[in-house]
Formats: C-alpha cells, sequence, structure tokens
C-alpha cells in the first residue's frame, strides 16, 4: 500500500518510528510514484525554508547581562517595595504618569530609606549592578530602563551642593540624593527630580545612551550628542563628572 | 533544583545558542525586529527569574514568548507604543533584511510576508516552528496542541502557504 502525503511528510520530518521508517523506505525503492512524491516534498521544503528565510533581519545584540541586570532590578523593586511602603505613593503615581513602556514601569524602582538603614546597607554595589567604590550617603532615587535618549530635570537648583554625573555599563540610567525629600517623575523623556533640598545627586547613565541632557532649573548643564560632551562640570580620576549647584546657572553654548 | 552557579552557567549557554533562534522565529512570525527583540528578550528575563531550567527549555521559550505576544497585541489595540522603552533599532542599526538587501530581494519578500499572513497565526507557528528544527512533539508542546494532530495540521499549513506562494508572480 502506498503511504499516504502525511507518512511522506513524516519521513522527510524523520518523524517516524524505526520499524514504519525501514517499512516506507523498502516501499520507496519499490515504487517510482512514490518516490517521486517524496522527492516533490524534500523540494517544497527547501523552498518553503528559503522562502521564510527572505524575512530576516540580523538578531539584535543583547548582552546576557542585560537580561540579568533587568532581572535583578525587578528583584529589587519588589523587596524594596516591600520594605518601603512609604515610598509606594508617590512611586505608583510616577509609574501611572509613564506613557507607554511596561518594562520601564517594571524596572523602575526606589532605592534606600534612610530613617530605617544606612544606605550603604541598602545599596550594594553589586546589586546596584554597579562596581562604585564609594556611593554616598542615598536617601531617595529612582531607577528606570534606558531610552535611545534620556533628559534629566532639575526642576529648581538647590542652594548648595553637588551633581555627580558618571557612566556605566548597566542599562538603567539611576538618580539618587542625598536627601530623603528629592522626589523624582519619570517622562516621557527621562525624569524630572524636584530636589526639595540641598544636597548632593548623582545620576548613573549607561554608556550607550545617547543623547543625554541633564538641566538644573531650565539650563543645560550637560549635553552628550553623538558621543561629544559638552559640560561646564570637572571630571575627576574616576571619570565622574562633579558640577556645583548654585543659583545662577548658565546655559551651555 | 540546580545549584545557582549552575544555572548561572547554564542561563548563558541556552541564551547563546537560542536567542538568535527565538528572535528569528518572532520576528518571522510578527513581521517587527523591535517588538520581536523585546519579546525574545523579556522571554530570557523571565526565564533567568525563574532561576531553574525547565526541562523543555526551547519549547518553554516559545510557549512564553508567544503568551507574551498575545499579550502584547492586545495592549497595542489599545495603545500603539512599544513594548520597551528602548527601541530595537538601537541595538541593530536598521530594519532591512540582514543579508544581500536588493530591491529584487525587498520584493520577494513582501510576497513571501503576504502569503505567510495569509496563514492563520496557528497554521504560521506550526510552519516556523518547524523550520526552527522543534519535532512534533515539541511542537504540540509549545503551542498546547494534541502531538497526533500536529502532522496533519503542518501537512496543511506547509499547503496552504505553498499556495499562498503560487497564487504570486514569484511562485518559481
Ligand atoms: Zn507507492
Amino acid at each position: 500500500m502506498h503511504p499516504d502525503e502525511s507518512v511522506l511528510w513524516r519521513f522527510v520530518d524523520e518523524e517516524l518510528s524505526t520499524s514504519v521508517r525501514e517499512d516506507v523506505a523498502r516501499h520507496l525503492s519499490d515504487c517510482a510514484g512514490c518516490a517521486g512524491r517524496l522527492e516533490e516534498l524534500r523540494g517544497s521544503s527547501v523552498s518553503i525554508t528559503r522562502a521564510l528565510a527572505t524575512l530576516d533581519h540580523d538578531a539584535p545584540h543583547v548582552p546576557v547581562d542585560a537580561v540579568r541586570s533587568i532581572s535583578r532590578a525587578r528583584g529589587r523593586r519588589r523587596r524594596s517595595l516591600a520594605a518601603a511602603a512609604v515610598l509606594l505613593v508617590v512611586a505608583s503615581s510616577a509609574a501611572a504618569a509613564l506613557p507607554g513602556s511596561p518594562l520601564r514601569r517594571i524596572v523602575q524602582r526606589w532605592l534606600g530609606e534612610p530613617a530605617r538603614a544606612p544606605a550603604s546597607s541598602t545599596i550594594k554595589p553589586d546589586q546596584a549592578g554597579s562596581t562604585k567604590a564609594e556611593r554616598p550617603r542615598t536617601a531617595s532615587g529612582i531607577a528606570f530602563a534606558a531610552g535611545e535618549s534620556v533628559t534629566v530635570d532639575f526642576a529648581a537648583s538647590p542652594v548648595t551642593g553637588e551633581l555627580r554625573i558618571r557612566f556605566a555599563d548597566g542599562a538603567d540610567v539611576i538618580a539618587t540624593g542625598s536627601s530623603a525629600r528629592t522626589r523624582y517623575a519619570l517622562t516621557g523623556r527621562g525624569v524630572t527630580v524636584t530636589p526639595g533640598d540641598s544636597g548632593s545627586f548623582d545620576l548613573e547613565i549607561p554608556r550607550r545612551t545617547d543623547p543625554v541632557r541633564v538641566r538644573i532649573a531650565g539650563h543645560v548643564v550637560f549635553a552628550k550628542v553623538n558621543g561629544r560632551v559638552t559640560t561646564e562640570g570637572t571630571r575627576d580620576s574616576s571619570g565622574t563628572l562633579h558640577l556645583r549647584f548654585s543659583s545662577h546657572q548658565r546655559d551651555l553654548p | 533544583m540546580n545549584p545557582p552557579d549552575t544555572f548561572e552557567a547554564d542561563f548563558r549557554r541556552v541564551f547563546d545558542e537560542r536567542f538568535p533562534a527565538l528572535f528569528r522565529y518572532l520576528d518571522r512570525l510578527c513581521a517587527d525586529p523591535d517588538l520581536a527583540a523585546d519579546l525574545a528578550q523579556e522571554a530570557f528575563v523571565r526565564l533567568y527569574e525563574r532561576k531553574t531550567m525547565p526541562l523543555e527549555v526551547r519549547t518553554w521559550l516559545v510557549a512564553v514568548s508567544s503568551n507574551l505576544l498575545r499579550d502584547e497585541r492586545r495592549r497595542r489595540s489599545r495603545r500603539r507604543r512599544l513594548l520597551l522603552g528602548r527601541a530595537a533599532s538601537d541595538l541593530m542599526g536598521d530594519s532591512e533584511p540582514s543579508p544581500d538587501a536588493g530591491p529584487l530581494r525587498a520584493e520577494v519578500r513582501q510576497m513571501v510576508r503576504a502569503a505567510l499572513d495569509t496563514l492563520p497565526e496557528r497554521d504560521a507557528q506550526l510552519l516556523l516552528l518547524r523550520e526552527e528544527g522543534l519535532s512534533y512533539r515539541e511542537i504540540a508542546l509549545a503551542l498546547g496542541l494534541n502531538e497526533v494532530s500536529v502532522g496533519t495540521l503542518l501537512l496543511r499549513a506547509r499547503a496552504a502557504f505553498q499556495t499562498a506562494m503560487e497564487a504570486r508572480p514569484y511562485a518559481s
């Protein structure tokens, strides 16, 4: 008996049990009709493969560490939400204000709560995905998955204090501050920081994010466009940029 | 239970081996490389969060990303914005097809796309998963089908795809 088309396909797909496969092979050697049909199916299989291959794009270069850091960031966020219920109200309103991306919403997380524990125990360098040797005291902060570009807006200039900007290999923008009164709101382009108090602020920005703009009270104090950095800050030996806050921020040329 | 270091090593291996294939499958299926990249990445994030390897990691990844795609389509019917803030174009250069992209190739590609789009989604999935080398049993697992029916469904899907291709000038 001639095997039907589905059996022949199973033969092509190597989905037959050994005994059935042997039976079919025996038949094919005696039956030119079925052997011809089998060749047609093999031809179909090849042409389907070729056709579908025309649809392909190059796979993106996603580093395995990006996957790990997203996963860890979510874990951190779960832990910090459990630990710091007081921040939940602000966090959820920020999340609600976020347009579009659920991934950003999931990744964003809050760091630290000084009233209960010193920041050093809240953010360990390995947890933060950062190799920074000494992170200053952190009382508030936000982290979110970086877009292609990011704009960080300080709504007002603190009277005194410092802003430090560093570039890291991670996938998240991390903004932290020494004051617990500082508020962070995600915008479509990045984050708006309302300082609340004087103090120091740290910005960690993924290296590949470009363009980057940092503004204080509407004035651009840092810009990176096509890899070119313009800033009035000074760079220390570790590559971190330091900007002094003052009440007279000037726009960059 | 895998010890953590074994899982880390397994995860890296599976990621290196399977990410490009998962991306290719999803890209072919949804015709949107940015979305395919997001979905593939998200499936691996879920795998990493699982902390242990599923027995059938390949079918697990397909099943998870298929669910993510369905959710995303549901979301998109309400909202046009993409899944990730970081557009995949930043990761992948441009969205032209990879090798020797010429005008003829672009036409063929459109033809193939149109033919594939005539298939019901499940048939397209069957066809594409078979292309990725999944066995009938694995396809059944990934798509929640009865293994016995995969052969027949696949046969019909192939025939429908070929008929759709032949209905177009580039059938040869
Ligand atoms: Zn025969």
